[in-house]
């Protein structure tokens, strides 16, 4: 096994070796290049399949969406004209563009259309996300190849949200290559084709000249300006944090905290800072069992919780406050959230004596005595497990154990967060959904949502909370929709159902050499369409 | 020597099967199913019995422990290790595509570790118990005692960033190589130089070489004909298990530098429980790093005449 | 075992001086030089550090003072970390946690692999075809490699890397005994004992045992600055300690990411690291030639 495999990478490495040299002196044509932290790079490119928004974006380069969610929040045409949905919001209409061409010169039409969601739906494709975020559709009919309409039996109001971010792939060559190989060999209708993909290193797109600028966005019609985009993924923040000041990169995206000082003053440098709707950084609460299964126990942990002094402690105070299940920054917010618990210490400690954690002298945590279902002189011992931002828990770890509380902060990687979800084995886990649409509150707190691949984990029913969520779905309008958001949001913080930490902007530091950068809507999203590159 | 080689080859395919055996094993005790694991992981967690039934008997999950080895070990003995949970890629694939960037690290840091160590070591063994052996070993011993990390991280704050020279990260062009090569080299220098040392003030006290400075010959010509060949040879083995051990172990220099080999991908997959991979990387690497310690094996017995290699 | 010497390099014969005590020519030997008995110095300060713990520190290492990232001052020695925690006092505490991570990885290297040598030496035959070819097995993996495997089976934790660092050492410790026993078990007194009929155990370990124990000091000196070098890479990998403990590895990693910004927080641990790792390997160098300069062990 060894010797053929010794070999074979012998033969790569001098190849690439040479692929490398010969590529030197090309660098110098108009190259932009991206750093992206490595833990937002995909595991697969295909955003059909893969889960992730930063695959959403890298394929919004090689494939137009159907529409696209503007700076300003709306949605505008890209490869579809215009629609129309039912007052009911069960079947929707859209009209395509005419006369656009996958880059491989296979014509897109209503019938591409089709096939991209049913691909979508298909088990085989095992999508981990679109296919729920489309939405279980009845049929998907070919009125003329212009139009194309979708019957649902359920009102689907957020499938435009879906589409925004649904790649619309050539047929042609996803049926070519087949699912295990369209990944690398990806073809659309957008502003770049895949010329290489290094998996744990880069990805490289080069312009494609048959684009007829169908994105909105875009101001000048055909081909974008850059011919080539690089995009790297880098394991350290030190360095991501350098490397648009030293010119390895042009622009870094998701930079940490730590270097915002450092762009902010540079004027040589753009600096963004988008924060991002749908949900914090925040911590749902198992309340299925002790300790959480009292809200007692629960809302003394908002009252030690002390997220502006976390802010300032490791951020310099530029993560943005995220006070309740929403963000703050969400048009539907409800801005009783932040004042219902005050940050005090002693009223954390008073209600953990309450419910039967008493403190003991000499020792730092308080322990169980009379508390139902755990042994007496068991400690107060609060797992914490998030994906990231460690460091927001081991600031919190310190708070909480000024209450008595052992806060045990553990990073755990996504299949092992989803496998204790479904166990329903941890007291606080991370969950975020960043969907700007606040449907999301039902995909989080409905309790029909607590079940195998769904995303309610707290186990706690309550009717009330569960009508108002359901309101969400029906009604048609957002200030109606808004209201009831808010109605659930309270409901939330009464029971104390989740531990808001903060939200983190994206932040993103732009080149002076890059004119027309633009960012989404939300932070994860930005359009290079009208990106050009001074020498 | 065709014979020694032969028998040695032998004898390395019950290690291999051990090491199969071993991490199949651990592997496949560890708690958690595999086909939840790669529909939690992949599929958002929407996992119906039906599909969890169907991937169960797609993996073959429902056979006899033995069976899914033998089964396992047949496929890996014609390079096949199986699928990736993550990446629903061949795990073979996802390795070859990045062994070439490991192999290119590991060969260069042992350059670098060699063209450090050897001279350092050299000038200590001739300059012994003065100031400059002093220097030179203090050198040694630090650069080997670094955690190698952190050694990255200042080479990159240093060259890449203060002074421009070097990009941070990456893994295309010579340019990308030279701080992760420097640094990973730099650590083993350490271990060269004190071996080459240790090895040379041994060499030098032998009655040839005092012989052969009686005989009156050229103090440089005692020194390169018969000090340092003969140092060498002790140092052989050393090198050998180094270079194993960069190619194998250089996880830590690549997770630093961003590079696309294959020890970041064993952590990525070690952090996102993709066990199949993990036990596809584990056993390649480990293959990689026996055979890497034959070859040096086979050559210490070509290079030294006082061994008679029995078979 | 059929090959060259080369690959029993690591495991060359050697008989210890029997004679012990301070006066032991060995002792007069080390402590002629100087580098290894400064070191064995810095190694003893740190042990006092270690054990007085807490109790010399001037902050509790746990306990956030609310201001992150202070440059080091008068105040605090060495700075402020990312959470506003005192480095210094960390420091001092982590040398608990890092030198008995060392302590217990070596222990749990050296006991079963020893062992398992001295069986293999002595016994021979099937014994030692079994013990070495899974002693070759575990060879194969690097042992940074060999730590990942245990901590993907065990999981994360420093209870975990100390096992996983060990048990990578088992194989090390059991070749170089295997090495020494067999050499030792054909010296006339160890036949001796054995025509006597002394049982086989107490052979091994009045005599063979005793004998073979110089490398084995040797490689375990060595050995508890590469545990603590590769806890401190499982750290870096987040596969190590967990927060909040001082571990010098975690402590160093933590701070990378404004290693410009503020790079005590993580140069101080790092140093800490390097003064127990440079000291371990001066000592276990200078053990080795007082012991015995052609002594060949590698840690």
């Amino acid at each position: 096994m060894a010797r053929w495999s010794v070999s074979g990478s012998l033969r790569t490495l001098l190849v690439s070796s040479a692929l490398a040299l010969a590529a030197g002196p090309a660098f110098a044509q108009a190259n932009l290049v991206i750093a992206f932290p490595a833990n937002q790079e995909p595991a697969q490119l295909d955003g059909h399949i893969d889960p992730y928004q930063s695959t959403w974006l890298l394929n919004s380069f090689i494939a137009d969406p159907l529409v696209i969610l503007d700076s300003d929040g709306s949605y505008k045409p890209a490869l579809a004209t215009s629609w129309e949905s039912s007052p009911d919001g069960k079947v929707w209409t859209f009209k395509l563009r005419s006369g656009v061409t996958f880059q491989d010169g296979t014509p897109f039409d209503a019938a591409a259309v089709k096939y991209n969601l049913e691909r979508i739906n298909d088990p085989k494709t095992a999508s981990a996300q679109l296919k729920s975020d489309v939405g279980p559709w009845k049929s998907v009919e070919v009125v003329d190849p212009t139009t194309v309409k979708i019957t649902y039996d359920t009102p689907w109001v957020t499938l435009l949200d879906a589409l925004r971010r649904t790649p619309i792939w050539s047929p042609t060559a996803a049926e070519k290559f087949g699912l295990a190989n369209f990944s690398k060999n990806l073809v659309g209708a957008g502003p770049f084709t895949l010329a290489e993909w290094v998996p744990n290193d880069r990805i490289v797109f080069k312009k494609w000249a048959g684009y007829g600028g169908w994105n909105p966005v875009q101001k000048a019609k055909g081909p974008v300006g850059v011919d080539q985009v690089t995009v790297r993924w880098i394991g350290e923040g030190a360095v991501l944090g350098n490397v648009v000041k030293s010119g390895n990169a042009q622009i870094g995206f998701t930079i940490p905290a730590s270097f915002v000082d450092e762009y902010k003053n540079d004027k040589t440098v753009q600096f963004i800072s988008k924060d991002q709707s749908g949900t914090g950084l925040q911590m749902v609460m198992n309340t299925r069992k002790p300790p959480l299964n009292d809200v007692r126990v629960r809302r003394a942990l908002h009252h030690a919780a002390d997220q502006a002094a976390i802010n300032k402690l490791l951020y310099d105070g530029y993560y943005a406050p995220s006070e309740g299940p929403l963000n703050n920054n969400h048009r539907c917010f409800w801005d009783g959230a932040g004042k219902m618990y005050e940050r005090s210490a002693d009223k954390a400690k008073a209600l953990l004596e309450q419910a039967g954690w008493k403190a003991v002298s000499g020792k730092p945590i308080r322990e169980a005595q009379g508390v139902a279902g755990v042994p007496d002189g068991t400690p107060l011992k609060i797992r914490y497990n998030v994906l990231h931002h460690k460091e927001i828990g081991e600031a919190l770890q310190a708070q909480m154990r000024r209450a008595g509380i052992d806060l045990a902060v553990e990073v755990v990687a996504g299949p092992v967060q989803l496998d204790r979800v479904r166990k329903a084995d941890f007291e606080l886990m991370y969950e975020r959904q960043r969907s700007p649409d606040p449907l999301i509150l039902d995909q989080v707190w409905n309790s029909k949502w607590d079940q195998p691949g769904g995303w309610a984990w707290t186990g706690f029913k309550d009717d009330t909370l569960d009508t108002t969520l359901n309101k969400l779905r029906a009604l048609p309008s957002i200030d109606e929709r808004c209201a009831a958001a808010r109605d659930a949001q309270k409901i939330i913080m009464e029971n104390a159902l989740m531990l808001p930490t903060l939200s983190d902007p994206v932040f993103v530091a732009v080149s002076g050499k890059v004119k027309g950068f633009q960012m989404g809507a939300e932070g994860n999203w930005f359009f290079l369409n009208n990106v050009t590159l001074d020498k | 020597m065709g014979r020694y080689i032969l028998s040695r080859v032998l004898q390395l395919l019950p290690v291999l099967w051990l090491i199969t055996l071993i991490v199949f094993m651990i592997m496949h005790v560890l708690p958690g199913d595999p086909a939840e694991l790669m529909l939690a992981g992949a599929e958002g967690g929407a996992i119906t019995p039906e599909r969890l039934r169907e991937l169960h008997q797609e993996m073959g999950l429902d056979d006899p422990l033995v069976v899914q080895y033998l089964r396992f070990l047949g496929h890996a003995m014609i390079g096949d290790l199986g699928q990736s949970i993550r990446f629903r890629m061949p795990v073979t694939e996802l390795i070859l595509d990045r062994f070439a960037s490991t192999l290119e690290l590991a060969v260069f840091g042992l350059l670098v570790a060699l063209l450090i160590g050897v001279p350092l070591g050299m000038l200590a063994a001739l300059r012994q118990n003065t100031a400059i052996d002093t220097a030179a070993m203090g050198i040694a011993y630090v650069s080997a005692s670094m955690p190698i990390y952190w050694l990255g991280l200042v080479s990159i704050l240093i060259f890449s960033f203060i002074l421009g020279w070097f990009p941070p990260a990456g893994g295309d062009g010579w340019q990308t190589l030279v701080l992760p090569a420097v640094t990973l080299g730099l650590v083993s220098s350490g271990l060269v130089a004190r071996l080459i040392r240790s090895s040379m003030v041994e060499v030098l006290a032998e009655d040839y070489i005092r012989t052969s400075r009686a005989k009156g010959l050229p103090e440089r010509l005692v020194l390169w004909r018969h000090g340092l060949k003969n140092a060498l040879i002790p140092v052989v083995t050393m090198v050998g298990l180094q270079f194993g051990g960069m190619l194998a172990g250089a996880v830590v220099t690549e997770t630093v530098f961003s590079r696309p080999g294959v020890g970041r991908l064993v952590v990525s997959a070690i952090l996102a429980k993709d066990y199949p991979l993990v036990q596809g990387c584990i056993i390649f690497l480990a293959t990689v790093y026996l055979t890497v310690n034959l070859a040096v094996d086979v050559a210490y017995a070509w290079l030294d005449p006082r061994i008679r290699y029995t078979v | 075992m059929a090959g060259p010497v080369a690959s029993e390099a690591l495991a060359a014969p050697v008989v210890a001086p029997a004679s012990r005590g301070l006066r032991a020519p060995w002792v007069r030997r080390f402590l002629r030089n100087k580098g290894a008995v400064a070191s064995l110095l810095v190694l003893l300060a740190w042990c006092v550090v270690a054990l007085l713990g807490t109790r010399v520190v001037p902050y509790d290492p746990t306990e956030t003072v609310d201001l992150a990232r202070q440059p080091p001052s008068a105040t605090y020695w060495f700075g402020t970390d990312l959470l506003g925690r005192d480095v210094f006092s960390r420091v001092l505490v982590g040398s608990q946690i890092s030198l008995w991570l060392g302590f217990i990885s070596v222990t749990l290297g050296a006991v079963p692999g020893v062992f398992l040598g001295l069986i293999a030496g002595y016994k021979g035959g099937w014994w030692d075809t079994v013990i070495s070819r899974c002693m070759d097995a575990l060879l194969a993996f690097p042992s940074i490699l060999l730590a990942l495997v245990v901590i993907v089976a065990l999981g994360t934790s420093i209870e975990n890397v100390m096992i996983a660092v060990g048990i990578a050492t088992v194989p090390q410790y059991a070749r170089l005994v295997r090495g020494s026993v067999l050499s030792i078990k054909q010296l006339p007194y160890v036949e001796a004992a054995r025509v006597v009929g002394n049982r086989p155990w107490r052979i091994m370990l009045r005599h063979v045992l005793v004998n073979a124990y110089a490398p084995v000091v040797v490689l375990s000196t060595l050995q508890i600055g590469n545990a603590i070098l590769i806890g401190s890479g499982l750290s870096f990998l987040g596969l190590g300690a967990q927060p909040p403990t001082p571990e010098w590895g975690l402590m160093s990693a933590e701070g990378r990411e404004v290693l410009k910004r503020a790079w005590w927080i993580s140069t101080f641990p790092g140093l800490a690291i390097l003064t127990v790792v440079v000291a371990c390997n001066l000592v276990g160098d200078g053990l080795r030639s007082a012991f015995d300069p052609r002594m060949r062990v590698e840690g």
